[in-house]
């Protein structure tokens, strides 16, 4: 069966990166503009896995993981933050929200591919 | 009445012509960074048109490939187009760098703006006015070159 990625990004040319990328795998993905979006398409689909960034408009990566992990149908569902942060002192607030991984961009298509086919449920 | 110092009148006059140049040119590099987005805003969409020229190319190129029993031609193409995936995100990146540089432009207007009105008094009075805190915004890029970033698994 076809999975399905929810990919949070207010970068347009980031989502059509993510897009393009997850899509070449045979992944169904579907793409918010900021947190708040994601979390009202989190909770219109139900999706296998949720790729966010996390400076965005609205509501913030954290914020929607935080979000997310209040929700039962995504208690255990992987979620990948893909951001230009880099501290320890974000990855670990990332961690203690309930983050799966994280990414920092640029990231390379092939390495996304193996993190998500790694951790897609 | 009260006899204000004259060094308090210099100084508040020095004051007042440097807050005037600052602002001038916080002015300008508020523009020069606006004009700085429209241009990479545009360079991306061209950029970005062009890749998803080169993607249905590529698809393209994969049918045909596939009935010539050839993949290399394809494989060089779909190797470039993941290198390209991996250099179009400077424009995120870019884009976050131009905020933050004009958060920084915001905080410096409102730091001169606030020594516009020095108020009438002594020196030192003109001294605790001009002392004042400000608070940094912390930049979310640490990325200088385009270089693939870290991947971690919790």
């Amino acid at each position: 069966m076809q999975k399905t990625i929810l990919a949070v990004d207010d970068s347009p040319s980031i989502r059509k990166m993510v897009q393009f990328i997850l899509k070449q795998d045979g992944y169904d993905v579907i793409e918010a503009v900021d947190g708040q979006d994601g979390l009202e398409k989190a909770m219109a689909c139900k999706a296998d896995l949720v790729l966010t960034d996390q400076n965005m408009p609205r509501k913030d990566g954290l914020a929607l993981i935080q979000s997310l992990r209040a929700l039962p149908q995504y208690r255990s569902v992987p979620i990948l933050m893909l951001t230009t942060e880099s501290s320890d002192e974000m990855k670990a607030k990332g961690r203690a929200a309930g983050a799966t991984g994280w990414l920092v961009k640029p990231f390379d298509p092939k390495r996304l591919l193996d993190v998500v086919r790694k951790v897609i449920l | 009445m009260q006899i204000e110092d004259p060094i308090a009148i210099h100084m508040r006059s020095f004051v007042s012509r440097y807050v005037e140049a600052h602002r001038v040119e916080a002015q300008g590099v508020r523009a020069e960074l606006d004009q700085l987005g429209s241009l990479l805003n545009d360079a991306v969409a061209r950029l970005s048109a062009s890749f998803e020229t080169m993607c249905l190319l590529s698809a393209g190129l994969q049918r045909v490939e596939a009935q010539a029993d050839d993949s290399a031609p394809f494989e060089k193409l779909q190797g470039r187009l993941n290198e390209a995936a991996t250099a179009l995100q400077f424009h995120d990146i870019a884009t976050q760098i131009l905020a933050q540089s004009l958060k920084r432009i915001e905080l410096i207007e409102q730091m001169t703006g606030s020594l516009r009105h020095l108020p009438d008094g002594s020196l030192d009075d003109l001294t605790k006015e001009l002392v004042f805190s400000t608070t940094r915004g912390s930049n979310p890029v640490t990325q200088s070159r385009m270089t693939v970033g870290a991947v971690e698994l919790f």
